[in-house]
């Protein structure tokens, strides 16, 4: 017990010291200095802690102008929908009133490279504090890497002894690692084939909080264990590091931490799917499928329906919000409302989270997941940014759109997360989103409904 | 069922633990030996999986090329064949150190606990709990793509030719029977 809590308080310790924490609050103490006002903001670096400083800055109301990276590799792709460019493009006629921002271990270079261009003044670079490493860092980084690695596997030691003590050693333990709803519903949709496959007669599905076990539930597991995403993560990781000696699977690709070959952003073929990857490395090629329970009738159907004001077949769900994926503009979601109330349908938003919001002309609705699948049937037709929701919609017998934007970090997203793969949803149609034609794929979309 | 005595998971645990601390500074004495800073890369090429072992020294030119200038580079390998020849492939390694089947060992132990950026560790089969195995064959994967994009994240790339040695070209089967540089 003394030691799961001193594990705990380590790992908690170095997690609260995480770079977006880290990258956050730098931001937060630039943006109340008022460094940022009525600057021409320039992002310089293309990768992850660009996209956190994006959301932090767009979180706070402040719009950046431009993304440059000296990387022929991602010239002109887009991050966070904003196209990236080579600094001289963007930089190379001088602009008094640019603020070049970076989180880069490259931080130094960069201020180089820049003061080459004629930027020198204070105001005009700023390296976010905590992420540049020099090598004393970096070796201090190694001792403190080793302390908290080993932290987390006697965290996940003590994670796994509670479930045997809890559950007796002859059961086994499924566990979902990641909190996303498209996960937890594919896991569940091939798992029972798979635990028949295996022969396993006693077993515990670990999920990661509330949604994923009511997703579960949908399925009529009946041994579910909701648990802090923390501690599934450092479970995960402790199963990995046992090579598969214990009476326990992670049920997704990424079984470790950082070693596993195949994930989103690394994919050796462009042709392989999210759902090849979980026949393939999850399920050992056993992947028969068994579907969603839904516990409302038609009567119900009617009932919810008419209490909106709403008309079966005439109306549009959608769903613009997504955990992985982003970069829809809000004008893309209000001319597509406004162009669907014109042509006589009812739109309702789809709300997940605490924070998402109605889109400007619509009914807000927070559907349970035992109802969601038979309430898009009877609207007719659902719309949304691919995200967890679609998985579980792949099942709906109605009209669907799916909407791939761009991503920095997946080359080709709508080509791995595919629904059409190994026919998994083949009434879906996908369509991929371009920030500059948007108007192209509204049209396609209401050509599509009418 | 598996093991599911828990005072030996425990064991194990500790002693994996153990072999990981005598991993690192089996590491830190090959950092410090070779005058290598912490954000210098070693590449490891593990013995068990020769054509894993042959595209990870035949990319390599092309990986050291997508790293920062400056970063310096060596190769840790348990396998003969790789410390004898992998002169044919680059000439951009600042050293190949050869290891013992046990110290590779407890460096894979260090690997699994902490896997950080300045190690890339080219197999398939180990660590265990790797995945990338499971898809070679699938479509047009092959383990010269998983390493070309899953261990070295080439994004641009070019098909590379094998090296000529006694006039004769380098393939797998030709490097794992010991042609010496």
């Amino acid at each position: 017990m003394l030691s799961r809590i001193l594990c705990k308080k380590i790992a908690k310790r170095i997690n609260n010291n995480n770079a977006k924490t880290s990258i956050n609050e730098s931001l937060m103490k630039i943006i109340h200095e008022g460094r940022l006002d009525h600057r021409y903001i320039v992002v310089f670096g293309a990768g992850w802690t660009s996209e956190l400083m994006i959301e932090c800055l767009s979180r706070n109301h402040i719009k950046v102008d431009a993304v440059i990276d000296n990387s022929r590799g991602k010239h002109d792709n887009l991050i966070a929908g904003i196209r990236i460019r080579y600094p001289e493009e963007i930089l190379g006629v001088y602009r008094s009133d640019a603020t070049v921002i970076t989180a880069s271990r490259f931080a130094d270079d960069m201020k180089k490279q820049l003061r080459g261009m004629g930027y020198r003044r204070r105001e005009q670079f700023i390296a976010l504090e905590g992420i540049s490493l020099d090598t004393t860092e970096i070796r201090s980084r190694w001792n403190y890497s080793f302390l908290y690695r080993k932290a987390i596997k006697w965290y996940g030691y003590e994670t796994y002894k509670e479930l045997i003590e809890k559950y007796g050693n002859n059961t086994f333990f499924f566990c979902i690692p990641v909190p996303g709803i498209g996960d937890t519903y594919i896991v569940c949709s091939y798992l029972r084939s798979y635990i028949n496959y295996k022969n396993i007669d006693r077993y515990v599905l670990l999920v990661p909080g509330n949604v994923s076990k009511n997703i579960a539930d949908c399925f009529g597991f009946s041994f579910v264990e909701e648990m802090p995403l923390n501690d599934i993560r450092y479970l995960k990781d402790y199963i990995a590091y046992n090579d598969g000696n214990l009476n326990a699977r992670v049920m997704h690709w990424d079984k470790s931490s950082s070693y596993g070959l195949i994930n989103e952003k690394s994919l050796p073929s462009e042709r392989l799917t999210y759902l090849d990857v979980y026949k393939k490395v999850v399920f050992e090629e056993v992947f028969t499928r068994e579907f969603m329970q839904q516990s409302i009738d038609t009567k119900q159907l009617d009932e919810l329906f008419h209490n909106c004001g709403l008309i079966p077949n005439k109306t549009v769900i959608i769903s613009p919000y997504a955990q992985s994926l982003s970069g829809i503009s809000e004008s893309f979601w209000l001319k597509l409302v406004q162009r669907l109330s014109a042509a006589g349908y009812y739109v309702c938003t789809n709300l997940g989270g605490k924070d998402e919001k109605e889109i400007e002309g619509t009914i807000p609705f927070r559907l349970p997941f035992n109802q969601i699948i038979k309430v898009c049937e009877h609207a007719g037709i659902f719309i949304g940014i691919r995200s967890g929701l679609c998985d579980v919609l792949s099942q709906a017998d109605c009209l669907k759109f799916v909407i791939y934007p761009e991503s920095i970090n997946i080359k080709n997203v709508k080509a791995f997360f595919t629904l059409r793969s190994n026919e998994f949803d083949t009434k879906v149609v996908e369509v991929d989103y371009r920030m500059n034609r948007e108007d192209d794929l509204i049209d396609l979309i209401i050509a599509g409904i009418i | 069922m598996i093991n599911t005595n828990l005072k030996q998971i425990q064991k194990n645990l500790r002693s994996k633990l153990k072999k990981a601390k005598q991993g690192k500074k089996l590491l830190d004495r090959i950092y410090a030996s070779n005058s290598l800073k912490p954000e210098d890369i070693c590449v490891v090429i593990p013995k068990g999986d020769d054509e894993c072992e042959y595209y990870a020294l035949l990319y390599f030119n092309q990986y050291k090329a997508t790293c920062a200038p400056g970063l310096k580079h060596i190769i840790i390998t348990d396998d003969a064949a790789v410390s004898t020849s992998y002169t044919l492939f680059t000439d951009q390694i600042l050293e190949c150190i050869r290891l013992s089947n046990e110290e590779m060992l407890l460096l894979l132990e260090w690997y699994k606990l902490v896997c950080n950026d300045t190690i890339v560790w080219c197999s398939l089969l180990t660590p265990e709990a790797r995945t990338g195995l499971e898809c070679v064959g699938f479509s047009d994967i092959t383990i010269e793509k998983i390493v070309i994009r899953s261990i070295y994240h080439l994004k641009d790339f070019h098909e590379e030719k094998p090296p000529i040695c006694e006039g004769q070209e380098v393939t797998p089967e030709i490097l794992f029977k010991g042609c010496k540089s």
